[in-house]
C-alpha cells in the first residue's frame, strides 16, 4: 500500500500537469489523460480506496464525454476535469483520513450538474471512506459508471454517430495497417492506428456494446505495446490485426442490423481465440531480438519548432533533453519545459498543433452534411436558373431593349451558372477511399495465390459522384480480382517470360469530356486470343467465318459465361464472368473496353459519366404531353413509309428498318394519352435499344434534346412501371421520363 | 362510474385530444379541416403533369421548387362530381407520414376559407352514416358557428397503400 502511495501521487502529479495543458479540442493529449485516469483507477482499487476511484471513474466518464464532444459547454468541462483532479488529489494526500470532503462533493455535483454523470452507489457515508470494493472496481476496470452507460434504444443517435465513425475509423485503420507494413517501425503509422482503436474502444464502453468496447480493448494494447517499442511490428502482427479489424467491422454492422431492426442489444461473440492470440503476440519473443523500433518522423521537432518561432533559445532546449535523459521518466520535452517554466503551455501546444500540421494529420478541413439538405440546395439552384430565363425571356422585359440592363442580366447569369456548377460539385467526392479499399484486396489477393503485386494509384483525387462510386466498388473488386488472378503470372513465370518478379497493378482515373475514365491496366500475360475463338465457338457466340479484329476478339470476353481459367480457384474464375462487371457498368450509363497484348498485358477503361443525376435527353410529344427518353437507348428517329409498317396476326405490328423487322410501340396506348397522329406515317418512329433488344416507340413529334436533372417520383408512384423519374423542364414544368425497360415489359404483356 | 360513463369519459378524452386549430376549405357546399401541423403551405394553382397508369384521382406531378410532387383531386378521392377550377381553386400542400419520413403531397381543394381554433367539446364524433360511405378518415365533425366541419385525418385519406394497389 505504501509503494502504491508513491506511484499514485506520481500519477496524479502527471495527470495534474497534463489537465493544466488540456484544450478540449485536443483528442490526443485527452486520450492521455483518459489513459492516466484508467491508471489512477486501478492504482486506487489495488490501494482499497473506493472513494478515490469512484472519483477516477467520475472523471473517466467526464472526459469520455469531452472527447465525445457531447458537452456544450467546453470551458466550464475542462474547469470540472482540473476541480475533479484537485479534489481527487486532496482525496488521496490526506488518505483516509478524510470524512468529509467538500471538494469531491462539489466535483459529483458539478459532474451530475453538467453531465448527468451520478456517483456511483456508494452511500454518500463512504464517499471518504474505503468501503465496498465491487462498486469502484467497476469504475475502474474501464467501464464508465453504470448511469452514464446508455442501453441502445435510448441513444439511437448516438449509436448511429457510432456506426458512422466506427466503420470510417476501421476504414482507415486498414489503410493505415498496408502502409506499416511497407515502413514497420513508423512510430507515427502506429499512432495513427493507435488512435482510432483508442477512440474506437472509449466510444463503445460508453455505449455498453461490451464485445467490441472488450476487443479493441485487447487490440489496443497489442498496439500500445508496438509504440512503446515492446514489440516490432512483424507481418504476423498485421495479418492478425487485419483480421480483428475485420471481426470489428462485422460486429459494428451486427449493431446497425439489430439498431434498424428495431431489436436492440448486442450479440455475443465468441472472443476467447482473439484475446489468447493478443496474448500470445504480446509475450516478447523468446530468442534473438525483434527487429528494433527505427523512429523516424518527417515532421520536424517540437524544438525545432519553438526555437524557429524565437519562443526560447537553443540551449534550453538542449537543457531540457538533458533532463529528460537523466530523468528517464519519458516525459515529454514539452512537459519538461513547461515544468522549468521555460515556455507558456499554450505556446507548446501551438507549436504540437504545428507540428502535426506540417506532418500532414488533420489538414483536411470539410464539414459533414446531411445530403438531404444538398439535395434541397442543388434543386432550389436549379429553379432559380429556370426562374432567371423566366424573367429574362418575359415579353416585357425583352422589349425594353436597356443596354444597362442586358448587362445586369449577363453577371446575374454568370452568377448563377457558377452557383449551380458549384451546387453540383457539392455531391461529388474524391475516387480516393473506394482506391484505397483496393490496397487491401490487392494485397489479400497477392498472398492467396502466392504472387508478388505491386499496386500503383493515380489520380485519386479525381472528383465524382457519391452514388457512383458505391455503384463502382463491386465491378472493380471484381475486375482486380481477375487481374491478379489471371492476368498476373506467378514469380518463377514471370522471371521466365523476362519480366521483373514483382507483377505490377496500375489503378487510375482521371476525367474526359463528361466522363470518368478508371483505368485497370497489368503487365502480365495479357488475353489468349486463341483460346478465347475456340471458347466462343464452343459456346457458340460466334461462327467459324465471323470477321474478327483483334479488339473485337479481347471484347467477347463480356459475353455471358464466359471464362477462359482452366482450373476454378478460390479467388475468381466460378463462370461468373466478365459480362457481370459489363452489366453493371451499363446500368451505370457507362462502358468498358478492354485492350490487351498478349504476354505485355491487359488493360481495362471503364467509362461513365459524372454523376447518375443528370442525363441527356430527347424531348418527343405525344399529344399534350411532354416526356424524355434517355438519349443513350436511342439508335435512331425516322418517319416510316406505309409499306414499312405491317401487322403480325392482325395484332402486333412491325417495322421494317433496314432489313430487321422491329416490333411497333405505339406509346400512346401504354401511356393512356390522346395523340395526335394514329397511323405510322404520319408519325415519327424512335428506335430504342435495351438490353440487346430494339423496338420503334410511335410518338407525335421530337421537340428537342435537353440536359435533365433527374428527380425522384416519391414513393406514391413506385408502383408505376415505365416511368424512370421526372424531370423539370425549361418553362419549369416537369416532364417525365420514361424508363425503357419498363415500357418493354409493358409492351410484352 | 358505470360502465357507460366511463365510455362516455374516454370518449370525450379522445375527442380533447383532437382540439387545436384547424385549417378549414370547402368542396363544393361541405367544409373540411386539416390539422395546421400538417399542412405545409398553400400555393395557387399550376399546370400539372399527369402521370399514366395511376387512379383518377392523381392528377399528377407539380414542380414545387424543384421539387416533384404529387397531386391529388379531393373531390375525385371523395367521388363528389368533379368541377373546372376556378381561380379560387388552390393546392395545399400537406406532409403525410411515408414509410420514409414526411412525404409532401399536394391536395386539390376548391377553395381555402380560414384557420380556425377548435376546441374539444365542440367536436362530436363521427356517426355512423350507413355502409355507402367510408368513415375511418374522418376525426370527427366539428360545429362551428351553426356550421359542420368534417375533420379529416389526412394520413389516412392519402395512405399510400391505397395509390400503389389501384396503380
Amino acid at each position: 500500500m505504501i509503494v502504491s502511495n508513491a506511484q499514485l501521487t506520481e500519477s496524479l502529479n502527471q495527470l495534474a500537469l497534463q489537465t493544466v495543458l488540456i484544450d478540449p479540442e485536443d483528442l490526443m493529449s485527452l486520450g492521455a489523460i483518459l489513459e492516466q485516469i484508467e491508471k489512477i483507477g486501478s492504482l486506487c482499487r489495488d490501494a482499497d480506496r473506493a472513494a478515490a476511484a469512484a472519483l477516477g471513474g467520475g472523471l473517466q466518464g467526464l472526459v469520455e464525454k469531452i472527447i465525445l464532444n457531447e458537452i456544450g459547454d467546453a470551458v466550464r468541462a475542462v474547469s470540472l476535469l482540473s476541480e475533479g483532479v484537485k479534489a481527487l488529489q486532496n482525496l488521496i494526500e490526506r488518505g483516509c483520513a478524510a470524512a468529509d470532503d467538500s471538494g469531491a462533493e462539489a466535483f459529483w455535483k458539478d459532474l451530475a450538474d453538467l453531465t448527468g454523470i451520478k456517483p456511483p452507489a456508494l452511500g454518500k457515508a463512504a464517499l471518504g471512506i474505503p468501503e465496498h470494493r465491487e462498486t469502484p472496481q467497476e469504475a475502474a476496470s474501464g467501464d464508465p459508471p453504470g448511469e452514464a452507460s446508455c442501453s441502445l434504444a435510448q441513444d439511437q443517435d448516438l449509436l448511429r454517430d457510432f456506426i458512422s465513425e466506427g466503420l470510417e475509423h476501421l476504414d482507415t485503420i486498414e489503410v493505415n495497417l498496408i502502409n506499416l507494413e511497407q515502413a514497420p517501425g513508423d512510430q507515427e503509422t502506429i499512432n495513427a492506428i493507435f488512435r482510432p482503436f483508442h477512440t474506437l474502444k472509449g466510444v463503445s464502453g460508453f455505449l455498453n456494446l461490451q464485445d467490441i468496447h472488450r476487443f479493441s480493448h485487447a487490440v489496443e494494447s497489442l498496439l500500445d505495446d508496438a509504440r512503446n517499442e515492446k514489440l516490432s511490428i512483424d507481418q504476423d502482427i498485421i495479418d492478425f490485426i487485419l483480421e480483428a479489424v475485420d471481426l470489428l467491422k462485422k460486429m459494428v454492422l451486427e449493431v446497425r442490423t439489430r439498431m434498424e431492426s428495431g431489436r436492440p442489444g448486442t450479440g455475443t461473440w465468441d472472443l476467447t481465440a482473439y484475446l489468447q492470440q493478443i496474448e500470445r503476440l504480446r509475450q516478447p519473443p523468446a530468442e534473438g531480438e525483434g527487429l528494433r523500433l527505427e523512429e523516424q518522423t518527417n515532421a520536424p521537432s517540437l524544438g525545432e519548432i519553438l526555437t524557429s518561432k524565437g519562443l526560447i533559445a537553443p540551449e534550453d532546449i538542449q537543457e531540457a533533453l538533458k533532463i529528460q535523459a537523466q530523468q528517464q521518466s519519458g516525459k515529454k520535452l514539452g512537459e519538461i519545459l513547461v515544468a522549468e517554466e521555460k515556455v507558456r503551455p499554450r505556446q507548446v501546444i501551438e507549436a504540437l498543433r504545428d507540428q502535426r500540421k506540417i506532418s500532414g494529420e488533420f489538414s483536411e478541413s470539410t464539414v459533414k452534411v446531411d445530403t438531404q439538405k444538398l439535395d434541397n440546395l442543388v434543386d432550389l439552384v436549379g429553379e432559380l436558373v429556370i426562374a432567371q430565363s423566366l424573367v429574362q425571356q418575359n415579353p416585357i422585359v425583352t422589349h425594353l431593349n436597356d443596354p444597362k440592363l442586358s448587362r445586369d442580366f449577363g453577371q446575374l447569369k454568370r452568377i448563377t451558372t457558377d452557383l449551380q456548377k458549384i451546387a453540383m460539385s457539392l455531391r461529388m467526392i474524391p475516387i480516393r477511399q473506394t482506391f484505397q479499399k483496393m490496397i487491401r484486396l490487392v494485397r489479400d489477393l497477392a498472398r492467396k495465390t502466392d504472387k508478388l503485386v505491386e499496386l500503383q494509384m493515380h489520380g485519386e483525387e479525381t472528383e465524382i459522384d457519391r452514388n457512383m462510386v458505391e455503384a463502382l466498388y463491386d465491378p472493380l473488386v471484381h475486375m482486380i480480382r481477375n487481374a491478379v488472378d489471371h492476368g498476373l503470372e506467378v514469380p518463377a513465370g514471370r522471371q521466365a517470360a523476362g519480366k521483373a518478379e514483382t507483377g505490377r497493378l496500375v489503378l487510375q482515373a482521371y476525367q474526359k469530356g463528361g466522363n470518368i475514365v478508371i483505368e485497370i491496366e497489368d503487365d502480365g500475360q495479357g488475353l489468349n486470343r486463341e483460346k478465347i475463338v475456340r471458347k466462343a465457338r464452343e459456346r457458340g457466340l460466334i461462327t467459324a467465318d465471323t470477321p474478327l479484329t483483334p479488339f473485337m476478339i479481347d471484347n467477347l470476353i463480356f459475353e455471358p459465361g464466359f471464362s477462359t481459367a482452366d482450373r476454378v480457384t478460390d479467388v475468381s474464375g466460378r463462370g461468373v464472368g466478365m459480362d457481370v462487371v459489363k452489366r453493371a457498368i451499363e446500368r451505370l450509363k457507362g462502358k468498358v473496353d478492354v485492350f490487351s497484348e498478349e504476354g505485355q498485358g491487359c488493360r481495362f477503361a471503364i467509362r461513365v459519366p459524372l454523376t447518375l443525376a443528370i442525363m441527356d435527353g430527347i424531348i418527343v410529344r405525344i399529344g399534350p404531353e411532354r416526356y424524355i427518353i434517355p438519349t443513350v437507348s436511342i439508335k435512331e428517329t425516322f418517319r416510316p413509309r406505309p409499306a414499312d409498317v405491317s401487322t403480325v396476326q392482325t395484332r402486333g405490328e412491325v417495322v421494317q428498318v433496314r432489313r430487321m423487322l422491329l416490333p411497333l410501340v405505339r406509346l400512346y396506348d401504354l401511356l393512356g394519352v390522346a395523340p395526335q397522329r394514329r397511323e405510322p406515317w404520319e408519325a415519327l418512329v424512335v428506335v430504342v435499344e435495351n438490353e440487346g433488344q430494339q423496338r420503334c416507340l410511335m410518338v407525335d413529334d421530337l421537340v428537342g434534346k435537353q440536359e435533365v436533372v433527374i428527380k425522384n417520383l416519391g414513393e406514391k408512384f413506385k408502383a408505376v412501371k415505365g416511368l424512370a423519374g421526372g424531370a423539370i423542364m425549361g418553362d419549369g414544368r416537369v416532364g417525365l421520363i420514361l424508363d425503357i425497360n419498363g415500357i418493354f415489359e409493358l409492351h410484352q404483356n | 362510474m358505470g360502465e357507460a360513463a366511463r365510455k362516455v369519459d374516454t370518449m370525450t378524452h379522445m375527442l380533447r385530444d383532437q382540439e387545436g386549430k384547424y385549417l378549414t376549405f370547402t368542396l363544393g357546399q361541405e367544409e373540411y379541416g386539416i390539422g395546421i401541423l400538417k399542412v405545409r403551405e398553400i400555393i395557387g394553382m399550376m399546370e400539372i403533369t399527369s402521370v399514366p397508369r395511376t387512379p383518377e384521382h392523381v392528377k399528377g406531378v407539380i414542380n414545387l421548387r424543384g421539387k416533384v410532387i404529387p397531386v391529388i383531386s379531393l373531390r375525385c378521392r371523395f367521388g363528389i362530381r368533379v368541377e373546372d377550377f376556378t381561380e379560387r381553386t388552390c393546392i395545399i400542400v400537406v406532409e403525410i407520414l411515408g414509410t420514409t419520413g414526411a412525404v409532401p403531397i399536394g391536395i386539390i381543394v376548391d377553395s381555402v376559407s380560414e384557420v380556425l381554433n377548435i376546441s374539444g367539446e365542440d367536436i362530436e364524433p363521427t356517426p355512423a352514416l350507413g355502409s355507402a360511405l367510408d368513415t375511418q378518415y374522418i376525426l370527427g365533425m366539428a360545429k362551428v358557428k351553426g356550421k359542420v366541419k368534417i375533420l379529416l385525418d389526412i394520413d389516412r385519406v392519402l395512405s399510400t397503400d391505397e395509390v400503389s394497389a389501384l396503380a
